[in-house]
């Protein structure tokens, strides 16, 4: 075979490489998903050929310029659609696709159905890259740019909030993380370099048309990576090799090119099911558990425990809370003021509106009427993310657990936003990231410590038993600097042995200042926890008190302490 | 005028197409979480079942062979496929369907590609002719009619399916709780084969109604699965599958009207732009800001 063939097929690896990797950010971490890849990556190849055939602007400004542009339109297209469900940035998405390629296709200026021609070569020191062999080492650099800038993205603690984000989006927000922020910042990055990629793509080809940037590419671009691998580096890249070579293998077979095409295309849609049924991490799977901050981001001298100490003191109350559904009154104008550095209960009937309480003070479930208030803060407009960022953080019935985290990374990603957290400050402030991630694991060691785990546990969160997934959730609870905690059914679906050994905890976190309520059904657990219970009925709190003064109650007895006993 | 009436018409027979295509999704999403985008390949399916049945029997027996092409297509993906693909990781179900069903437009497209290779795969359906029809001074195709009263027929069978008998029963009681169906003895994988079936049947008979217009394609399948994704999303997946009719109606008729003074190119432009921002409007008003908003807005109203 022709070296420059080979070459040339290298180079299309590469090329594929960097589509690949940039839609892993979001397949593999943030876990959404974009049907629009190929037209950004198409933005920027239009933006950079557009610019370089009538402005004349040279080699590097039209990728810039082809970068921005997709970058600019996946924040567009980004914006409204990232607090919705997963349902409706698909379609959008597909929108966005099916919008690109008929315009482009019915631009005159863009070339129509033909695509545009006549791109300025590259020169480099004066020598013109013609041949593979010549732009081989610069699309080589560019790849390594894309897989440092994906590096970087996920191996820095920012990636283990990405990773947060992915496992478990509702609990993230629960703990103070900016999760449509972070999927937007993610969102956005992809669709930039899916520009780079497409304005690369665009100066190498010396054509870039709507054929090149439709559905079916969008699709092959999905099956590089879950044919390759979620969640990696490795895996999209191996992928994007299959998926550049399978055709040209067929061509070398004897197939003419358009058959080479069609069966490449059969084969792979054959092999994205079989993916899919058989091995649904790909072919190089994500191992769970593994350390995800690379050592750059924390440096040695990580061991040892920080014990921070509740300095807050946070209050929350709330007045006339009022929630309908449909004609159900979930919530009867409920005024509520937790008991500070105090364990209080709120019990009554299934329906009664507990929960929804929950979901009403924690900001999960907008209400009709009534205020919030966090300290002297009115949270009542706040989301989840900024409540919990104030002291004020909930748990979930059904834990949701960063699943493939370990418990340790599980509860540093929980830590509040420190140096190295957000996106740029790993890069702009390294040795101040290093600090704040040995005190985000000293942080995380030390709540693991206090509720019972072993922080060394190398494998995920999701092969702990019920009870220590729990504890991790308390753990990571506490890890956020909560000094309000509003915990729902703690205790349920917990084996009996842990039943007193987190009731042990509960009291351990109210002596150490923390103000904790929880929901709770069992009679037992509320007498010895609660000093103070609320007896909700219907949507309203109908009586507060000790255990004792409610039990004294008939009318309370008969309505729900007579049918939990 | 009669120009005017006459494109009125024209969209709204489009629409009703629309309109079907966006019953059918939300039948099927609605009921089952499924992201069919591969009801692309039932419509296909359908359209080249006509043509083969074309060959040996009456048009009237293609459409039917095409209803059935499609609602077995369907059914078989559901039970052999989208199924097995949930078990294997649950927590990407979703994901993982909507890119199982991707590829299933693709390999469909390609196999027909390489199976009718003469012609770019391109077939007709035989023994149909259509003629114009002149009503109130106002022309119309007979071919129209026909796919007006298939897709009014259509819809009406399908509510009283699910109206009237024990399975439209199941499918409701699915459809509104999955959990508490399956209590009460329903057995959810029935009822998403069977909606599977339902709705990818009457996508099928739309397909052959297509190859009757102009001809089976294989690229044909990937409008009408875009077109009935947006307007099932538009509508609202939780809504009566037939509250589909004025957002595809609406589609149809401007998209026509439109073709009066623009290019073909421009209209499809104009309407994925038009498509796009109302699926933006509807996912603004679904989101956590307005539905907060909203909720304050109505609260202050009752205080009033």
């Amino acid at each position: 075979m022709n070296p420059q063939i080979q070459l040339d097929i290298v180079n299309g690896c590469l090329i594929a490489g960097m589509l690949a990797l940039s839609i892993n950010l979001l397949l593999g971490y943030t876990r959404h998903i974009s049907v629009a890849h190929a037209a950004f990556a198409g933005v920027g190849a239009y933006g950079a050929t557009w610019f370089s055939v009538q402005q004349g602007l040279p080699f590097p400004v039209c990728v810039a310029i082809g970068a921005g542009l997709a970058l600019a339109c996946g924040f567009v297209v980004g914006l409204p659609s990232l607090g919705l469900m997963d349902e409706f940035l698909i379609l959008l998405t597909l929108c966005i696709g099916a919008l690109f390629t008929a315009v482009v296709t019915s631009a005159p200026d863009l070339g129509g159905a033909y695509g545009l021609l006549g791109i300025e070569r590259v020169s480099v020191a004066g020598r013109t890259l013609l041949r593979p062999s010549d732009w081989l080492p610069y699309l080589a650099l560019g790849f390594c740019a894309v897989v440092a800038v994906c590096w970087y993205l996920t191996r820095s603690p920012y990636g283990r909030r990405l990773r947060a984000v992915g496992d478990e989006p509702t609990a993230a927000g629960a703990l103070g993380l900016p999760v449509q922020l972070l999927r937007l910042q993610v969102f956005t990055l992809a669709a930039g370099l899916a520009g780079v990629a497409g304005a690369t793509s665009a100066y190498y080809n010396q054509v870039t048309s709507p054929a090149m940037w439709n559905f079916n590419q969008t699709l092959l671009i999905i099956i590089m990576v879950i044919v390759g691998g979620t969640g990696t580096l490795t895996g999209p890249v191996l992928g994007a090799v299959l998926v550049t070579v399978l055709p040209r293998a067929l061509q070398f077979a004897g197939l003419p090119a358009d058959r080479a095409g069609t069966y490449s295309q059969i084969i792979f849609a054959v092999l994205l099911v079989v993916m899919v049924l058989a091995r649904p991490g790909g072919l190089v799977r994500r191992r769970p558990g593994g350390r995800i901050v690379s050592g750059l981001f924390a440096g040695s001298g990580e061991a040892g425990e920080e014990s921070p100490a509740v300095t807050r003191e946070v209050t929350v109350r709330a007045e006339g809370l009022t929630k309908h559904f449909g004609g159900v009154v979930a919530l009867d104008g409920v005024t509520i003021a937790l008991p500070e550095r105090q364990i209080s209960a709120l019990v009554g009937p299934n329906g009664a509106g507990k929960t929804t309480l929950f979901n009403a003070l924690t900001g999960f479930l907008p209400v009709e009427r009534g205020r919030v208030f966090v300290g002297d803060v009115d949270v009542t407009a706040m989301s989840p993310a900024r409540r919990a960022r104030l002291g004020l953080v909930r748990s979930f019935q059904d834990v949701r657990s960063f699943a493939t985290m370990s418990p340790l990374d599980s509860v540093a990603a929980a830590v509040p936003a420190r140096h190295g957290a957000d996106l740029t400050s790993a890069l702009l402030h390294p040795r101040a990231t290093r600090r704040g991630e040995r005190t985000a694991r000293r942080t995380a060691r030390h709540w693991l410590g206090y509720v019972g785990v072993d922080p060394g546990h190398a494998g995920p969160v999701g092969d702990l038993s019920f009870a220590e997934q729990k504890l991790v959730a308390l753990a990571r609870t506490l890890a956020s600097g909560a000094e309000v905690l509003l915990l729902d059914e703690p205790l349920s679906g917990v084996d009996e042995r842990w039943v007193d050994s987190i009731m042990e905890l509960l009291e351990r976190l109210r002596d150490d200042g923390h103000t904790i309520c929880i929901v709770e059904h069992s009679l037992h657990v509320v007498s010895r926890l609660a000093t103070h219970v609320f007896f909700m009925e219907s949507g309203a709190l109908t009586a507060t008190g000790t255990v004792e003064e409610l039990l004294g109650r008939p009318e309370f007895a008969d309505v729900y302490f007579g049918a939990a006993s | 005028m009669r120009d005017t009436v006459g494109a009125l018409l024209e969209g709204g027979v489009s629409g009703l197409g629309y309109a079907l295509l966006g019953a059918s999704l939300i039948l099927i999403v609605g009921t089952t979480g499924r992201f069919h985008f591969a009801i692309g390949v039932n419509y296909l399916l359908g359209a080249y079942a006509a043509v083969v049945v074309s060959l040996v029997a009456p048009w009237p027996l293609a459409v039917a062979a095409g209803i059935a092409a499609g609602a077995a297509g369907g059914a078989l993906i559901e039970a052999g496929l989208y199924r097995r693909v949930e078990r294997a990781a649950p927590a990407s179900a979703l994901l993982n369907i909507f890119v199982v069903a991707f590829a299933l437009m693709s390999v469909t497209e390609a196999v027909l590609r390489l199976v009718l290779s003469s012609g770019g795969g391109v077939r007709r359906v035989d023994g149909f002719a259509d003629a114009q029809i002149s009503l109130f001074g106002v022309t119309l195709t007979k071919l129209n009619l026909w796919q007006a009263g298939y897709v009014g027929l259509t819809l009406v069978v399908i509510h009283l399916l699910l109206v009237l008998t024990g399975a439209g029963l199941r499918v409701r009681g699915v459809r509104s709780n999955r959990e508490l169906a399956t209590v009460h003895g329903m057995d959810p994988r029935r009822v998403y084969v069977l909606v599977f079936a339902l709705g990818c049947g009457a996508v099928g008979g739309l397909g052959v109604f297509a190859a009757l217009r102009t001809a089976a394609t294989p690229d044909m399948g990937l409008a009408p699965a875009f077109y009935g994704f947006v307007i099932a999303f538009v509508t609202g997946l939780g809504r009566p599958f037939h509250h589909a009719l004025v957002p595809g109606l609406a589609v149809g008729v401007t998209e026509r009207l439109l073709l009066n003074v623009m290019s073909p190119a421009q209209t499809q432009i104009t309407i994925f732009g038009v498509l796009f921002l109302l699926l933006v409007v509807r996912a603004a008003l679904a989101s956590r800001w307005f539905v907060a908003w909203s909720t304050r807005r109505a609260g202050v109203g009752d205080l009033a």
